[in-house]
């Protein structure tokens, strides 16, 4: 194995090669940063391209927008309070918080650190087991992943800390959206309500950035609006001297924090790790669950949601800890577990290699310089993420009344283009509406959009197992692995309850 | 830095070719004029149709006389992509390239703004050959094999396909009604999670395209046991068809290129040709061969229209036997 | 009537509405028949949740009022809403989007972002200049340009304008 990875440096750390992972990552952060778009966009429109690189630098270029685009998501989550990426929503939770705090570089350098050893750990994973941990990726059926969804819901209750009510009541709205458009297993059209253009269902970046984004930046516009109308001088100048008094100096993260939120991350890095090699579980899921999990095996639960900064690195180490495991079908099976990890089978194919088992045999050298590659572009991440940092935390300063209908614009803009749909856009505006609704009455925001993300894969799997049961219940607790979860959620659920007992 | 990303994308691979060949296009066509011309996928990027387009995106180009940008409109279920084409300047520079199930089987069992007769094919580019596969252990290894189980135990096999409908759901069906076999159909996400089914030992049967099953047949992982094609499949020649097996179903998906039926037919023509033209060059013809695209034999417009109305007619006969409400 | 028992109220209704409308729809309404179970399954657990989430709302706040300690139920950080800045607000960006997006498809991309962030910038920013005015929006613009039209090829149908 070490043997393998030390021939195959000669080939990834060709000067070529490490300028190509050093663009790459320059580009995804700042696709990243952009509400809407993602490295994924990115490496779509580059895919030709490969065909004309040396496999390597190819290699190199798709990396380094991916790793470059998971970080960069958390930028404009942090400073603007609106999601860059998907993955970065469960960030904007806390970080935007940390920010009007007056702690943007903070929570910037939290989310930094935290999203290269949340992917550093995952890239260890896939580079020494990825073939055994593929072994159990595939002995999840329907029945099992059915399991999974239910132990997550259990963790969106858990999230809502406090007002378990109205996050069930959330989560069954996000599952409610996500049932609009057609249906998995007779193809018939449900819940649309007589509109072609949801025939397809709600796409996820403008429910998310709607319900996260839009929301916030809506109410952002109303305390702008009422201070403008109430001639508010004295905010204008606190607003000033803020800016005045932002001190960059004064916003290091120190190394006693930073060792703080360490629990944190490496919660995120295990649950992102595991999360990413599911087929089909996703960058949002692994980043929720591993903030559920943190605030709950926190010292400080009550932080959470007011800019701590452990929920930053739980949430940011998650999302990125899927970066380096979303590979492992793929290699192991030629199996995409994920859009991105679909792209890069994609670039395989046009290289000459097939994703699959016969991948690692045919092309060691090359899968053994990717591996490199995907370990020292985490680097280059770091080192570029720490040169542009003080730079963007300043952005993260200006003036809202300029900053907050840019970013606005941006964000419809930035939808339409991610997917081509104008459909997406009226959706965009319609989650808008509905997150401020939810909003005004204090409902949590977090369980919706989690509720979103699994309710088509939880009743995918519900119907799919019920199908090959023959439509007998008992189907769901045949497996052993779904009894664990079963268990394993009662058994959070339990020691939740004790663990608040014995606070009050 | 600034990077222009869409000049790279669209032009790296055609852009070198492009400068060297200059915009050499015969002028005398009525006028395919040098705006881009935007390939229209209603699928998600990084598919095989998105392979597909992106190799006539880089080689076409230069024949095109214009830059051609590949554009994925997923969106309503790929509705939108079709209502994008569809709306357009019917001046030949919006097209679409789908399989059967986008342009027939949608317009026919949905309340579609269009008729099939209004999509005008222009390229046949490939005809996908739907493949039926089990695990390598599992008991049924052959055609004949499923038949046997199948109609001692009617209903105990599980079969996972895509879509319900989909190009790997219909030819089951067919072969169901020919055959009054009875299984259990499972639809999933798509080939990815089939397989993974399979893989895993969660389900019997499964149906995907031969591509995308070709490294684990040849690892032994899974086996194919038939195709439901005419001619064996090129990258899977030793798997029978349902036909060598003495059952008459055979459901090929053609892949192809369309014009929204309002486009005039001299610029129908002249895209049909320069799009050939690309595919035939022996760059277009390397890629394909890498990315097992099957872009060996691409034909025309006459054959396009002949396999288009054929599948028609196939594709109605099916949906009119579901009983869909 | 205090602010925290109207809001829980209209939420707990706004719940118990929404999940009694929706198993009428379920009764009521065309479902495609599925195999073994309903097609109709997920959705209908979904109203049931809201239906129990409601009630337990409402209970705890019946609970709390009859015991008096209604202030009980308030969230820290829950902090009051100006409703007629919102309204303002919503009314100015999301009907402003919709607006914005339809001359988008219509007028042009560029065009009608340098207008509509001038609309948002003059009725929004406290403290806005005429300097600011007229050099924040063309900036905008030109940022969606180089980023969207020059680096990503977005697609729009042909539209009036620039």
């Amino acid at each position: 194995m070490v043997d393998l990875l030390i021939e195959a440096s000669a080939l990834a750390f060709h000067p070529y090669v490490l300028m190509y992972v050093f663009l790459g990552v320059l580009l995804g952060i700042t696709l990243g940063a952009i509400p809407g778009l993602s490295g994924d966009m990115a490496i779509a429109l580059l895919l030709p391209f490969v065909f004309f690189l040396e496999p390597a630098m190819a290699m190199g270029l798709l990396v380094g927008i991916y790793k470059g685009g998971l970080f960069g998501g958390s930028i404009a989550a942090i400073s603007f309070g609106v999601p860059g990426t998907p993955g970065a929503a469960a960030t904007s939770i806390d970080g935007y918080q940390a920010k009007l705090k007056g702690k943007p570089s903070k929570a910037l350098h939290t989310a930094l650190y935290s999203s290269v050893i949340g992917d550093t750990t995952s890239d260890l994973v896939l580079i020494f087991i990825a073939v055994p941990l593929a072994a159990v990726a595939l002995t999840f059926g329907p029945i099992e992943f059915f399991a999974l969804y239910a132990f997550s819901l259990i963790l969106i209750a858990a999230l809502s800390q406090g007002m378990v009510a109205k996050g069930l009541a959330v989560a069954a709205i996000g599952i409610l959206l996500a049932m609009i458009g057609r249906d998995p297993i007779t193809g018939a059209s449900r819940l649309t309500f007589g509109m072609p253009g949801l025939s397809g269902g709600l796409s996820l970046i403008p429910v998310l950035i709607g319900i996260f984004a839009i929301s916030e930046v809506v109410i952002q516009g109303s305390k702008l609006w009422r201070r403008k109308v109430d001639k508010l001088m004295d905010d204008v100048a606190e607003q000033a001297s803020l800016l005045q008094g932002y001190d960059i100096r004064k916003d290091k993260l120190t190394w006693p924090e930073f060792k703080a939120t360490l629990k944190a991350t490496y919660i995120g890095a295990a649950v992102g790790t595991f999360i990413g090699a599911l087929p089909g579980a996703g960058q949002s899921l692994a980043a929720f669950m591993s903030y559920g999990l943190a605030q709950r095996f926190s010292r400080k639960p009550e932080e959470f949601g007011k800019g701590s900064l452990e929920g930053i690195a739980s949430a940011e180490s998650g999302n990125s800890a899927t970066a380096g495991s979303t590979f492992i079908p793929l290699f192991a099976f030629g199996i995409p577990g994920s859009a991105t990890a679909a792209l890069f089978g994609a670039a395989f194919i046009l290289m000459g290699m097939t994703p699959g088992p016969s991948l690692l045999t045919d092309n060691t050298e090359i899968i053994y310089a990717l591996f490199l590659t995907l370990i020292f572009a985490n680097l280059v991440n770091l080192v570029l993420g720490k040169f542009l940092l003080p730079y963007y935390s300043r952005i993260a300063m200006i003036q809202p009344g300029y900053m907050i209908p840019a970013v606005f614009i941006l964000a419809i803009v930035g939808t339409y283009a991610a997917n081509n749909s104008v459909v997406d856009v009226w959706v965009l505006l319609f989650a808008g509406v509905l997150g401020v609704t939810l909003r005004l009455m204090s409902f949590p925001l977090a369980p919706l959009v989690l509720g979103f993300i699994i309710g088509p894969g939880a009743e995918r799997a519900l119907r799919q197992s019920m199908i090959m049961g023959g439509g007998d219940w008992s189907v769901l607790i045949t497996s052993p692995i779904a009894i664990g979860f079963y268990v394993a959620a009662f058994a959070l659920i339990l020691l939740f309850t004790l663990a608040l007992r014995a606070k009050t | 830095m600034s990077f222009p990303l869409s000049k790279t994308a669209i032009a790296v691979g055609s852009a070198m070719l492009t400068l060297a060949a200059g915009s050499a296009l015969a002028s005398d066509g009525p006028s395919l004029g040098s705006d881009p011309i935007r390939i229209v996928m209603p699928y998600g990027a990084g598919g095989s149709t998105d392979i597909t387009a992106r190799i006539i995106a880089a080689n076409a180009a230069e024949h095109c006389g214009s830059r051609i940008d590949v554009v994925s409109m997923p969106g309503a279920g790929g509705m939108e992509g079709l209502q994008f084409v569809a709306d357009a300047e019917p001046d030949g520079h919006t097209i679409l390239m789908a399989d059967y199930s986008a342009t027939i089987t949608q317009t026919l069992t949905e309340d579609t703004p269009w008729e099939v007769d209004d999509w005008a094919p222009i390229v046949h580019l490939t005809d996908w050959k739907p493949t039926v596969y089990v695990k390598a252990d599992h008991d049924i290894q052959s055609i004949d094999d499923w038949i046997e189980m199948a109609e001692a135990n009617p209903g105990s096999l599980v079969f996972g396909h895509a879509d319900p409908l989909s190009l790997v759901h219909l030819p089951l069906v067919l072969l169901e009604q020919e055959t009054g076999i009875e299984n259990v159909h499972l639809p999933t996400t798509g080939g990815g999670e089939t397989r993974t089914m399979i893989l895993g030992g969660h389900i019997d049967l499964g149906m995907t395209l031969p591509p995308s099953i070709v490294s684990n047949v040849n690892s032994g992982e899974v086996t194919a046991i038939g195709v439901f094609a005419d001619e064996r499949s090129d990258v899977l020649p030793d798997v029978p068809t349902f036909q060598e097996a003495g059952y008459d179903v055979s459901f090929e998906a053609p892949l192809l290129v369309y014009t929204f039926g309002t486009v005039p037919e001299e610029i129908q023509q002249q895209l049909s040709e320069c799009i050939m033209t690309g595919l035939e060059s022996d760059t277009a013809q390397a890629m394909g061969q890498q990315a097992s695209a099957g872009l060996e034999n691409v034909q025309g417009r006459d054959s396009a229209r002949a396999v288009y109305e054929a599948t028609t007619e196939r594709v109605r006969d099916v949906v009119a036997s579901l009983d869909l409400d | 009537m205090n602010r925290t028992i109207t809001r829980e109220l209209l939420s707990g209704a706004l719940m118990l509405g929404l999940g009694i409308a929706g198993l009428l729809h379920i009764q009521y309404g065309a479902w495609r028949p599925a195999p073994l179970v309903p097609s109709y399954i997920m959705p209908q657990t979904a109203y049931y949740f809201l239906i129990g989430s409601a009630l337990w709302v409402l209970g705890i706040l019946g609970l709390y009022a009859l015991r008096g300690k209604v202030s009980a139920l308030e969230r820290p950080g829950g902090d009051a809403q100006d409703l007629v800045a919102v309204g303002v607000s919503c009314a100015l960006m999301l009907g402003g989007g919709l607006v914005y997006f339809w001359m988008v498809l219509n007028v042009g991309l560029i065009v009608s972002t340098v207008l509509f962030n001038a609309v948002l910038v003059a009725v929004l920013a406290p403290n806005v200049s005429l300097k600011g005015l007229l050099i924040v929006p063309p900036l905008v613009g030109l940022a969606v340009w180089v980023l969207f039209q020059r680096m990503i090829g977005i697609t729009l149908p042909p539209s009036l304008l620039f």
